[in-house]
């Protein structure tokens, strides 16, 4: 009741699912430098 | 911005954006070639080629389409931070050049692995799928950030750096 007409946005689904996907691919990232596949060592 | 610059901003922010996405093309398929032979010469080939490619078309392409697209969202309506889209355009688009940027030291050393390969054996053992997976991912998040240029998705932040004023003239152009 308190949030009818207030000007609260809420975060539209499609930002959230990006948000989602985003963070996932930061943490596949991080654990693939940890695991040595970073810049520069492909190839050796 | 006056409508003459904005729309000569959208030509550039859009032939860079897209010019991009075709220079990735051409090193999925350059990479691939590398990929998939046996021939010592088409492998030290393709891998000679990536390197440009990706110095000479990639990174000022992508460095192209970032500032044009900062242009454009500051000097029109679009704003940098009111619509979702366009941060989430942003961010995509300097995640893409960050990790191309950070790629490019990965495509030096193939292409130095490739010219100093003494044998055709070491330069055939110089092959890696990584060019390949790099540019794959690189297609998929810059086709997601057309798709969004293109749909517009809603979603405003409410976060308002200039107040509208109402006219109608500077509404955003939807491309």
């Amino acid at each position: 009741m308190a949030d009818q007409g207030s000007n609260v946005r809420r975060l539209p689904r499609w930002v959230k699912i990006f948000a989602v996907v985003g963070a996932l691919i930061v943490v596949l990232l991080v654990v693939a430098l940890l695991a040595g596949h970073g810049p520069g060592r492909h190839g050796g | 911005m006056t409508p003459l610059w904005r729309k000569a901003g959208l030509v550039v922010h859009v032939a860079s954006s897209v010019g991009w996405i075709g220079a990735v093309f051409t090193s999925l398929v350059v990479a691939a070639i590398a990929l998939g032979t046996e021939d010592a010469q088409i492998v030290r080939a393709a891998y000679l080629v990536l390197e440009p490619l990706g110095w000479y078309t990639l990174v000022p392409l992508s460095l192209a389409s970032l500032a044009s697209g900062l242009v454009q969202s500051l000097g029109t309506r679009w704003g940098l931070l009111r619509h979702y889209w366009v941060i989430v355009k942003l961010t995509m688009n300097v995640f893409a050049t960050g990790v191309l940027l950070l790629y490019m030291q990965t495509l030096d050393h193939l292409s130095a692995a490739a010219r100093t390969a003494a044998t055709d054996a070491a330069a055939i053992g110089v092959r890696t799928p990584s060019p390949m997976i790099h540019a794959a991912a690189a297609i998929a998040l810059l086709l997601v950030a057309l798709v969004l240029s293109v749909y517009k998705p809603r979603g405003e932040t409410g976060f308002r750096a200039v107040e509208a004023s109402g006219r109608s003239s500077d509404r955003p152009v939807r491309t």
